[in-house]
């Protein structure tokens, strides 16, 4: 195997990313190096400091709303936009607002208004059904 | 001489499998956080990184926990990944940058006289780390944020192991280069950086 401070085996063997075999065969070749001893270690160092410095970083979390929504198991109602506050405001509203319910709500309302529209346009052909029948009759 | 180093544990709703809502639970707790720092590496807003990690997290509620537990961090990031590149498709916005855009974008790193001094070591790498190309932030924060293997991360990224190997490999030299140069105001100090590098904890 020809190694190089440049190759990337190098990164994967200070990583423990080789194969057993292959892991053996670097290490063996790293031993009589001192080059590459050098860029092992040059690795270590900065491949730990890479994993200090992003241990440093805050950590980040999710709204307590979109906490809330996932451990309710529900469908996300905030989005980012515009309405993100409106939906978030919503989301806090009463049992029944949250999901789909308040579609749900909407769609009986408007079949309820529908069925009322049609119930009020029955008298008039009634009546002129049953002012039909009378004419007949007399 | 080994470069075997022990990989800090994962969390245990990897292993264990608990009561549906302490899972769901626990998965948050441990995963909320890196996935959200990778939902923001890939799209470079933290709205929408919140979005697709409620998202992320929302599927896997739909989820049968005795599937998806053994693979729960790979899992999680792959379908994290699907949706940042689903979103940033539709909004098209793509933020890949090759290694050559990346050294002609104005980069917000302060110049070297601004900073040697002010910033510290961790805080530099970050900095430089934000200004890698996508692909190669990518996987630095799944390697050494998550410690996922080349392999989980080439199943998440559907890239190859070698070519994860090969990224990363690219990512951790270019870092060293950056870091050296802004250790440099015009006279070669690698030594100080490598100072430092060897004090770190």
């Amino acid at each position: 195997m020809n190694l190089t401070p440049e190759s990337p085996e190098l990164t994967a063997w200070v990583l423990g990313e080789l194969p057993e075999t292959k892991h053996r065969e670097v290490e063996a070749i790293i031993s009589s190096r001192p080059d590459l001893q050098a860029e092992v270690e040059q690795l270590r160092a900065l491949t730990n400091t890479i994993g200090l410095a992003l241990e440093t970083e805050p950590v980040w979390k999710l709204s307590e709303e979109r906490r809330r929504c996932i451990l309710r198991n529900q469908r996300p109602l905030i989005k980012a936009g515009p309405w993100s506050r409106i939906r978030s405001r919503l989301e806090v509203g009463p049992g029944w607002f949250h999901g789909t319910g308040w579609i749900i709500g909407l769609s009986t309302a408007a079949a309820v208004a529908l069925v009322c529209l049609h119930v009020s346009n029955e008298p008039p052909r009634a009546l002129q059904e049953t002012s039909m029948a009378l004419a007949r009759l007399s | 001489m080994s470069g075997m180093e022990p990989q800090p544990s994962r969390c245990d709703t990897e292993r264990a499998i608990s009561k549906p809502d302490e899972w769901i639970r626990e998965a948050l707790a441990c995963h909320e956080g890196p996935l959200l720092r990778y939902a923001f590496s890939l799209t470079q807003n933290a709205e929408t990184a919140q979005d697709i990690v409620q998202d992320t997290f929302l599927k896997l509620c739909e989820q049968d926990q005795r599937t998806v537990a053994p693979y729960l961090t790979r899992w999680l990031y792959t379908v994290c990944r699907h949706r940042a590149v689903d979103i940033l498709r539709k909004s098209n916005r793509t933020v890949e940058l090759t290694e050559e855009e990346m050294n002609q974008k104005p980069a917000n790193i302060p110049t070297p006289s601004e900073t040697t001094e002010q910033i510290d070591l961790y805080a530099r790498v970050l900095l430089l780390l934000e200004n890698l190309p996508r692909n190669q932030r990518e996987v630095v924060r799944l390697k050494f944020q998550s410690q996922l293997s080349y392999q989980e991360i080439a199943d998440i990224t559907q890239l190859t192991p070698t070519n994860v190997g090969f990224l990363l490999h690219t990512a951790l030299k270019s870092l060293r280069q950056r870091l050296e140069s802004l250790d440099r105001p015009g006279k070669s100090s690698a030594p100080k950086m490598e100072k430092q590098l060897a004090k770190a904890p």
